[in-house]
């Protein structure tokens, strides 16, 4: 699969499930190898979506996947 | 810096005779005005009786999922200084050797960005500084990172490996620990650093089954030195142990496995019966050594009781080969991930996932062959069943 198009339909798949269900890795990887994708391309993309700050890691009991955003738990820095 | 607080509760924790946190956070809170309302939000935590930390978020370094714990507390107009109170885990050297030079330039970084208060080494082996802000965090990453450090694991990862001191400072070691420990490291850069498991993997070698890490009780893959052949005996040293220690009381009866026994001048082991527990060496290290054939057993499922309760280790192989690069224990490691990944849930150790799914799925994944080893007590049953087509 083409790499942008990848990083694509990873990014979207954590936008449109933010607010409802939190995406681990694992998920991600299980539906991007489901369309066609394999691991390796699967881990290169997301690595790059990371390294560019289009999405980060967070932890809440285990890590996941998310857009950038502002938390609600996070005090303002002083 | 908030306003001097009083801290009786705390006073109090200064008392007897072992050293004591408090007044190290004291002397620290001289300087930092992060450890100075440290002391105030815990004097504040001990009279309300709850906790005003709140855990978790997104708060790292760019490209990683781990390394950084993100702190913060519910009274940040009360506590300034502790607003932020995040929490960086340096991955530290195998055994834990550092130069005083290495350890200078680590602290003066610490000083630098963060509240000056470390804690060597954190349960999972790294070195962990205590207290910092998030805009600090790429400063701190740049500076550790351009001496050659890095960030250790944290989240749902691959933590930071972890080894005894090995064959640098013991006689006992059956393995270069040091050097696993630094390989699988390197190895698992990808693993230990973005976070794509269903919930941590710790992994721990320790060079005998002295067990100097706990690996058994704390690593979800153990991996403990040992030998295969006899244990080597020096009968004269034997005999002249004899004159100043009781080698029946001391030793023979304290066999786990009753595989020994002395009469008066020679000591014997029945080999096949030893399970290489240790107990004996440590007692007569002149008199007996481990054999020469060295490897390591390989344990799976140790944790500790978070999400379910605490599960020590058991045997997945009872004796490996372990020679650098050490790529049989990298394939079996990674057979392991795999299966774990395909059917764990989330917040699911290996362990309990081998409890749930069943050795079977595990050993069908891995290519293991089912061992009597693996039965984790006598008279238990081994749950390891046959598929009706493997029955002739």
């Amino acid at each position: 699969m083409d790499a942008a198009e990848l990083q694509k339909k990873i990014y979207t798949l954590v936008e449109t499930n933010m607010g409802k269900k939190k995406m681990k890795s694992g998920d991600l990887k299980k539906a991007m190898v489901a369309e066609g994708a394999t691991e390796e391309e699967f881990k290169a993309a997301l690595r790059e979506l990371v390294d560019g700050g289009k999405l980060v890691y967070s932890y809440f009991g285990g890590s996941f996947i998310e857009v950038p955003h502002t938390e609600g738990s996070a005090n303002p820095q002083q | 810096m908030s306003k001097d607080v009083k801290t009786p509760m705390l006073d109090d924790l200064e008392k007897g005779a072992w050293p004591s946190f408090v007044k190290e956070i004291k002397k620290a809170a001289k300087r930092s005005n992060t450890a100075h309302d440290l002391l105030g939000i815990l004097e504040r935590s001990y009279r309300d009786k709850v906790t005003h930390w709140k855990h978790g978020g997104i708060v790292g370094v760019l490209g990683y999922g781990g390394g950084v714990i993100g702190r913060y507390c519910d009274l940040p107009e009360e506590f300034p200084g502790v607003a932020h109170f995040h929490t960086v885990r340096i991955n530290p050297p195998s055994g834990f050797f550092y130069t005083s030079k290495a350890m200078k330039e680590l602290c003066d970084i610490w000083d630098k960005y963060g509240s000056g208060l470390t804690n060597l080494h954190g349960s999972t082996g790294d070195m962990v500084w205590l207290g910092t802000q998030t805009d600090k965090l790429e400063p701190i990453f740049a500076e550790i990172t351009a001496k050659g450090w890095d960030l250790g694991g944290s989240g749902s990862c691959l933590r930071t490996p972890s080894s005894c001191v090995g064959m640098a400072r013991c006689e006992f070691s059956n393995i270069d620990t040091m050097s696993i420990c630094h390989t699988m490291t390197q190895k698992f850069q990808d693993e230990l650093h973005r976070p794509a498991f269903p919930y941590k993997f710790k992994i721990k070698v320790s060079g005998c089954a002295n067990d100097c890490t706990a690996a058994v009780a704390r690593a979800d893959m153990s991996i403990i030195g040992t030998w295969k052949d006899n244990i080597r005996i020096d009968q004269a040293e034997v005999k002249n142990l004899a004159k100043s220690m009781n080698i029946q009381e001391e030793v023979v009866d304290m066999c786990p496995t009753k595989c020994m026994s002395f009469d008066g001048s020679t000591l014997k082991i029945n080999d096949k019966d030893c399970n290489r527990c240790m107990h004996c060496i440590n007692r007569m290290p002149k008199a007996l050594r481990p054999g020469k054939e060295k490897g390591a057993t390989i344990m799976l499922g140790g944790k500790a009781p978070i999400v379910t309760g605490a599960l020590m280790s058991w045997v997945l192989v009872p004796f490996m080969k372990l020679e650098a690069p050490y790529d049989n224990l990298e394939a079996l490691i990674r057979k392991l991930w795999e299966w774990w990944d395909d059917h764990g849930k989330n917040r699911e150790r290996i362990g309990e996932l081998v409890d749930r799914m069943g050795m079977r799925s595990m050993l069908e994944a891995t290519g293991l062959p089912p061992v009597p080893q693996m039965v984790k007590a006598p008279r238990t049953n081994p749950y390891v069943f046959w598929a009706p087509g493997e029955v002739k």
